[in-house]
Parts: structure tokens; C-alpha cells; sequence
């Protein structure tokens, strides 16, 4: 794939485009670092997306890039692509507070494993972008691009939105109930978060270990494939990490058609705005090739919904209560309620839901069998405003049995309020490889929303 | 939306926050719990989850006190906590021998 080096704006090309002009030494990573830093320093101020930027290890690392590139050698995937990390994950000499006052000099020794590893693919580490406090429900301060007055979703609030006001191509965030997915459907931009155990979570803070899941916001289903190919694969220094064989990736040739099944109790839970949309991108896939039935999940929504919510708080609960005791004062008033209700619900309920979980998890296993990936709304309804995070019921089942989903932009709604709107895809669990191929078939038969208006 | 004012309104039995604050004051779960409480309504079984959260809404008294249970958040956990406790006991699933791990099962 050519870039046309001069029609794109340097901070609008993705991490494929921008490999791309690197490796063919057409664009300097010195040059992309130093538009990303400026970019950062007049656009930030309204989207509040950055916690820190780190310009002197991000400006070396650029130079050593473009050492590198000149010299002819051959180059990783990312090489010489800036990236940011959600504030949750661990950064060498760089503060990782969690969103939580006390950490706010926290200074890690040692990278996450998944900045490790984005680094080793030639990424490199721009600076730490606003979570949620400890990826919970609590409101951050960051700012929807598209709409001051709307929430960006959470709880990577900062990496949705910073890839949505082109402050950064791609960005880590991490999912317990929704909180890649949503964002990335309220700011515009893809979300994906792959199987519950493909990526490493050494150095990422916990809030529910067995729900916690490690994703990216990004401009392009190429660019999830190219953060997965970096970051998947065993670490056994992770508990969570499985030992599957790695996903093999076509980001080239063009993809199939896809089955697609429509999700019968998203339609019916989704807003009359977000049904109607969802059924006109189906017919609009199915005219295009698709084949598109309808389906279920197999187990009831608020069922799913509640298993999740008893696992979600009761683990939250083990994580931080010594925290809470420890700080008092220094919980937001969400997280901190749920960390003292998840306290008092009993054992037997959590073990219980853990036994539901896996028949839930075998239903839609079923339910996919037949289908390459489920289609559904990744929202029920576009980015609400700011006293929440948004809903999370339509991602939050997909986070329960650990499938990987991917969040794609799918249209605006009617001026003048053009807000985004986003489809997900579902795919059974270690099928990435096809996941992002439905997605890349999905995304070449959609419009592009472009970048926010004031954003461009 | 009727389900949310469903929500906010009846089925948890919680007043609305003072100042009259949207729906959307309720936490991303409300929403999602929400689905929960139209169902259980229309099953009738209010009195069964009622008793799931007199029974939180004791231990929380006992653990944290009164002032700290009539803080709007606390309360608004406590009822999306009943909500799924009680959905997720209404389900009947036979004695197992092993259990595998969560995501290995």
C-alpha cells in the first residue's frame, strides 16, 4: 500500500500508514514525534486526553529510530510509530497513578508487558493518557472531541479520545465491562480487545482479574492487527496469560464476505436510533455480499448482565478494599461504594456466578458456530453526557466469557449534533485472525466519519 | 427511556438525587442493571429481591453505619447489587465435582 506522503496531515496517518512512510524513509520518526508533541501542546488543552507526555525519552527514541531506518536494516512493524498507554498500565521512569491522588508520584521500574512488547515492535511510548480512577465508573475529566457537553466513555477515556483528536494513532486501554469498546464507539474510532488471556497483563493495575482484559483504540482494523501480531503470545510471568498458539494474521489480500449473526437481544435493548442503524449497516453488508441472520446469545441478557456484575464487583471488592482502608478519603464516590457493597456479597453468590458464567460462555460458543462473527451495536445509543461513562450492556457480555470484539465507526447521526455511531463485532474465542478480517471487510464497506470537526 | 426511569423510579426503590440530577446520574451499571429489573418486574418477584436487599442493606448498616448507608452512591450500589444477586440466585445449576478455572472451563 503507497502512502501519498503529502495528501496526508502527518498527525492523521495511522501506525500502518506511518510504518509504511518510515520504512520507505519518507517520513522521519524525529518529525512524526515532533508534530505529535506540537499537536499535543495546541489541541490538549481542550480534549485533556494526556496525564504526561514524556517528550525526552520519546524524542530519543525517535532519533534512534531514524538511525536505524537510514542504516537499511530491517525494521520491526511499528518502527519509529508513537503510541500512548492508558494510566493504568506501569511506565519505566514515568508516573503511573491509576487516576488515584496517592499514586500520583508512583513511579514504576519496569514497563507493562504490553508497552514492553509494543517497544520491541518498534513502538514508541509518547506519554500516559487519562483512565477513569482504577478503570472504574467515576467520570474522568477528558473531554468527548466530538461533542464538549458528552461524555468520552470510559474508563480509557484518554486513549479514545486521544486517537480520536489525532494526538496519537493508536493507544493501550484495558476492558473489565466495556471500557475499550465504548469509548471507541462514542470518540469515532476502532476499539478492539482480543480473548481474555491472549494479551499479557504483567504491570497493568487490576480491577477484576478475571474480567480485566488488555485492548487498543486506534484509526483502522490494520492497526489492531498490527498491535496484536506485537503484543500477543505467552507470558508466563502472567497467571492470566494463556499458552495458545498465536493468531496468524492477513492484513494484505482482500477478505471474504463474511456470516455475520445479527444479535436478537441487542436489537431489542439497543435505542430506537442505534436498531434502526444497525439493521440499515446489515442490509447495507448483506447487498454487499454478507450473508446475515438473526441470532441469540443464548442465555438471557439480564442474566448475562447480572453474572457479570456480581464477578465484576466481587473482585473489584478483593482488589482494593486494603487500598481503601489504607487511603481513606482518596476514592471517587463510585468506585468507593462499589468496592464497600462488593465487600458484603456473599461467597457462594460469586462462586455461583463463576459456574453460571461457564454455561453462558458454552450458549454463545453455540451461538457462534455457525456465524464468523455476532453483529451488534457496541452502544445502546450514542455518547450520553457527562455525569456518566455511558452504558455498558452491550459490550459488558463479550468481557464475561472473553471473546474477543471489535468496536468499527459506522455512520453519524443527523446534523447538527453528528455524533458517532459503531457497530461490534464478536468472534469465538482465539479467532482474532478472523475477527479482524470480518473487520476489515466490515470497514471497507463503510463510510469513513473522518476526524472530529474542530479535530481535523 | 422507560426503562430507566423504570429503573431509577420503582424498581430499585431509591429516590432520585436531590436537585432533580438526570438518569444519567446513576453509574454506567444502572443502565445495564436495568434490563434485570424490567424482567424481574414482569415476573413478579419484587418482593424476592426486596428481601436480597433488605438483606445487604443490613450488613451494610452494620459494617458501615447509618450516615454512610444513606449516601445516594452507596445506596445505588446496594440496589444494583440486589438486582444481580438476586437474578444470578434464581438460577438452579447441579452439584459439580471439579471446577475448572473461569475462562478454561
Amino acid at each position: 500500500m503507497a502512502e501519498a506522503r503529502q495528501a496526508t496531515a502527518i498527525h492523521e496517518l495511522t501506525a500502518g500508514q506511518a510504518a509504511r512512510l518510515i520504512r520507505a524513509r519518507e517520513l522521519s520518526p524525529v518529525e512524526l514525534v515532533e508534530k505529535l508533541l506540537a499537536r499535543a501542546a495546541e489541541v490538549d488543552p481542550r480534549v485533556q486526553a494526556w496525564v504526561s507526555l514524556d517528550p525526552e525519552r520519546a524524542l530519543a527514541a525517535a532519533r534512534a529510530a531514524e538511525h536505524v531506518a537510514v542504516s537499511g536494516a530491517e525494521l520491526p512493524p511499528l518502527h519509529g510509530v508513537p503510541f500512548g498507554a492508558k494510566d493504568i498500565f506501569d511506565s519505566a521512569g514515568l508516573a503511573t497513578a491509576a487516576g488515584f491522588r496517592p499514586y500520583t508520584h508512583r513511579i514504576p521500574t519496569a514497563d507493562a508487558e504490553p508497552i514492553s512488547r509494543l517497544k520491541r515492535a518498534g513502538g514508541i511510548l509518547l506519554g500516559k493518557l487519562v483512565t477513569t480512577q482504577f478503570a472504574q465508573a467515576d467520570p474522568s475529566k477528558t473531554r468527548n472531541p466530538w461533542a464538549d457537553e458528552r461524555t468520552p466513555g470510559g474508563s480509557s477515556s484518554g486513549s479514545a479520545a486521544g486517537v480520536a483528536a489525532r494526538l496519537v494513532p493508536m493507544a493501550l486501554g484495558s476492558q473489565t465491562a466495556g471500557s475499550v469498546l465504548r469509548p471507541a464507539a462514542y470518540n469515532g474510532v476502532v476499539g478492539f480487545k482480543p480473548t481474555y488471556g491472549r494479551v499479557s497483563k504483567r504491570g497493568v493495575f487490576p480491577l477484576a482479574w478475571s474480567l480485566d482484559h488488555v485492548g487498543i483504540l486506534s484509526r483502522s482494523v490494520e492497526d489492531c492487527g498490527l498491535f496484536l501480531a506485537a503484543v500477543a503470545g505467552h507470558d508466563p510471568a502472567d497467571p492470566a496469560s494463556a499458552n495458545q498458539p498465536l493468531p496468524v494474521l492477513d492484513l494484505e489480500s482482500e477478505p471474504a464476505a463474511p456470516r455475520l449473526g445479527l444479535v436478537r437481544e441487542a436489537l431489542q435493548h439497543a435505542t430506537p436510533r442505534l436498531r434502526e442503524h444497525l439493521l440499515q449497516v446489515a442490509a447495507a453488508f448483506e447487498a454487499a455480499g454478507a450473508r446475515v441472520e438473526e441470532l441469540s446469545l443464548g442465555e438471557p441478557l439480564d442474566l448475562i448482565l447480572a453474572v457479570q456484575h456480581v464477578i465484576m464487583q466481587t473482585e473489584l471488592a478483593a482488589t482494593h478494599w486494603q487500598l481503601l482502608e489504607q487511603y481513606p478519603g482518596s476514592h471517587q464516590p463510585r468506585i468507593k461504594a462499589s468496592i464497600e457493597v462488593g465487600r458484603l456479597l456473599p461467597g457462594v453468590v460469586y462462586l455461583h456466578a463463576q459456574r453460571l458464567r461457564r454455561r453462558i460462555r458454552a450458549a454463545m460458543a453455540r451461538s457462534l458456530a455457525h456465524v464468523d462473527a455476532l453483529l451488534l451495536p457496541t452502544a445502546t445509543d450514542v455518547a450520553p453526557t457527562r455525569e456518566t461513562t455511558g452504558d455498558t450492556s452491550l459490550q459488558a457480555p463479550f468481557s464475561l466469557v472473553g471473546f474477543p470484539s471489535l468496536s468499527l465507526p459506522s455512520g453519524l447521526t443527523e446534523a447538527p449534533a453528528g455524533l458517532p455511531l459503531a457497530i461490534q463485532l464478536v468472534s469465538p474465542a482465539w479467532q482474532e485472525a478472523r475477527l479482524v478480517a470480518v473487520g476489515r471487510w466490515c470497514e471497507s464497506q463503510l463510510a469513513p466519519i473522518g476526524p472530529p470537526p474542530q479535530f481535523g | 427511556m422507560a426503562m430507566r426511569s423504570t429503573l431509577n423510579d420503582g424498581c430499585y426503590g431509591l429516590e432520585r438525587p436531590a436537585g432533580g440530577a438526570s438518569v444519567e446520574w446513576w453509574w454506567n451499571g444502572g443502565s445495564r442493571l436495568g434490563v434485570a429489573c424490567s424482567v424481574m418486574q414482569q415476573q413478579g418477584d419484587d418482593a424476592a429481591r426486596l428481601a436480597v436487599l433488605d438483606e445487604l442493606r443490613r450488613s451494610a448498616l452494620d459494617t458501615y453505619g447509618e450516615e454512610r448507608v444513606a449516601d445516594p452512591n452507596l445506596e445505588a450500589a446496594l440496589g444494583l447489587a440486589a438486582t444481580a444477586v438476586w437474578r444470578v440466585s434464581q438460577e438452579r445449576l447441579e452439584p459439580q465435582g471439579n471446577e475448572p478455572l473461569p475462562t478454561h472451563g
